[in-house]
């Protein structure tokens, strides 16, 4: 699910933007479907042992910034290590898109007031 | 069942096809032969039938979609010195396991990740990146800072606000108003530089495609990485290789103002094999044995916008990978196969577009060659609606 209606959507959005992951123009729509390819911290030509190191450094990254600057709580069955985990299962993966970041963070926190 | 095997089937014949575009049959008919070079010569063709074809696996999501979920292949050709372009792919498959704990604002994280990586040319001696990676890795690592500041239930509201104004101010092609929504936005959202150090311990078998050179290669290595998310502090300006893109970005009007990028800091990996030689035949006759040797090996990576153009960002890749035998025997430093060196980089859009440029040689390559690439790319297993 991507959707302007959801906070947790317009949050990662803008939070991808803050964190130059991808450029500061980009439509609210257009952000859904980028691959992980397309932000800043994955590097094609990399070894998979890079891209993994930048993926975690990310998520825990985008972990501070929700609980932090958001006020975000973590779900019933999730805690920092599960929610990171999710996270960078998802970006260490070169086509999923930041819709499916999206779906692994609804899963993961409960947004903050 | 059937159906899976029915559509593997159906992929399988898709990419002889593909291959026949290397090398078509003498023997068959004028209209076979027409139809399999339209398919070589379309691979979008390809990747589109087969991802309609997972995608019907996807909705019964049988335990054998979990592995191929998780598999990239892309269908590419290869060039390499005065030899004809060859069709291929390369292929992905990363899978891992985490645990992480977060303690103030450091935390430590432990995983062990499976990986497969390659290339593979449908004729073998077209490929000039003939290297495929099996890889079992267990990682600690240690990151220190990247935290953000407590905002109170009013400064959140506030945050939400600058959110909605930015995107609405993108919606509407408005660059001052996205300013300052940038402006309001940051005055919430506040990072720590932030540190990164990992220790991988991996066990890996490397070769080339036809496996008629193979190695196992236990290891250690030791990954680096720094985030200078400050935005006044002075860490951003030791961003040497961003210099000559931040000035590329403020020319071409990408960036208002000359600004080294904050998350482009090149990424480091630095690496200790102890490598057991399989089968090398290149090897066993400059030395008559194939002992086990020690290796080590650097790897440096970069990724940093280079221009914003039509709204689609090129992106600018960079990696470098050195390999170097230590205490290596005067015939192998003769033969030069006591070290290797491989330099890649590309510039890449989002809609597929990509300038490629490789140069040197990785371990099993056979030759030490300039290699251009031009195209675009597919992506098989994610068809979208």
């Amino acid at each position: 699910m991507w959707e302007r209606t959801s906070a947790m959507c317009v949050t990662l959005g803008a939070t991808l933007i803050r964190l130059d992951q991808i450029n500061d123009s980009t439509t609210f729509a257009a952000i859904g479907p980028m691959k992980m390819q397309d932000l800043q911290f994955y590097n094609t030509t990399a070894s998979s042992g890079i891209n993994a190191a930048s993926a975690l450094q990310l998520a825990t990254t985008i972990d501070g910034v929700l609980t932090n600057s958001y006020g975000d709580t973590y779900q019933a069955s999730y805690n920092t290590n599960k929610a990171i985990a999710a996270m960078t299962a998802v970006m260490s993966a070169a086509d999923k898109t930041v819709e499916n970041l999206s779906d692994a963070i609804v899963t993961a926190y409960i947004p903050g007031p | 069942m059937k159906m899976t095997i029915r559509y593997g089937l159906i992929l399988l014949g898709m990419m002889s096809a593909s291959s026949a575009f290397a090398q078509l049959p003498a023997n068959i008919g004028d209209l076979e032969k027409s139809a399999l070079q339209t398919l070589a010569q379309n691979p979008d063709l390809v990747n589109n039938a087969a991802s309609k074809a997972l995608a019907v696996i996807k909705q019964k999501n049988p335990p054998a979609y979990t592995f191929i979920r998780d598999l990239n292949l892309k269908f590419k050709t290869f060039q390499a010195g005065n030899l004809p372009p060859g069709l291929g792919f390369s292929y992905q498959y990363d899978n891992s396991w985490t645990n992480n704990v977060k303690n103030g604002d450091h935390i430590f994280s432990q995983s062990f990740n499976l990986d497969f990586d390659g290339n593979v040319a449908f004729k073998k001696v077209y490929n000039p990146v003939n290297f495929l990676e099996s890889k079992f890795v267990y990682s600690g690592v240690f990151i220190w800072g990247g935290s953000a500041k407590k905002n109170t239930p009013d400064e959140i509201a506030q945050l939400h606000k600058a959110d909605n104004a930015l995107f609405d101010a993108n919606d509407a092609k408005n660059a001052a108003q996205r300013a300052a929504a940038l402006d309001q936005g940051a005055k919430y959202v506040s990072l720590s530089n932030q540190y990164f150090v990992g220790l991988n311990g991996n066990v890996s078998y490397e070769s080339n495609q036809d496996f008629s050179k193979t190695q196992f290669v236990p290891g250690i290595l030791l990954n680096v990485g720094i985030k200078p998310w400050r935005k006044d502090g002075a860490l951003r300006w030791f961003n040497l290789p961003d210099y000559p893109f931040a000035l590329l970005r403020w020319l071409s009007g990408t960036d208002t103002d000359f600004e080294l990028s904050r998350a482009s800091f090149p990424s480091a990996l630095f690496g200790l094999d102890y490598v057991l030689p399989g089968q090398d035949s290149l090897r066993k006759a400059v030395t008559g044995t194939l002992d086990p040797f020690t290796r080590v090996r650097f790897e440096g990576a970069f990724k940093t916008k280079a221009a914003v153009v039509l709204d689609q960002v090129i992106w600018f890749s960079a990696d470098y990978r050195w390999y170097h035998q230590l205490a290596a025997s005067q015939a192998l430093i003769n033969a030069h196969i006591d070290h290797f060196s491989y330099f890649t980089c590309n510039l890449s859009s989002s809609n597929g577009f990509f300038v490629s440029y490789s140069y040197g040689q990785l371990p099993f390559d056979k030759q030490k060659d300039s290699v251009y690439g031009l195209g675009f790319k597919f992506d098989l297993g994610n068809w979208n609606k």
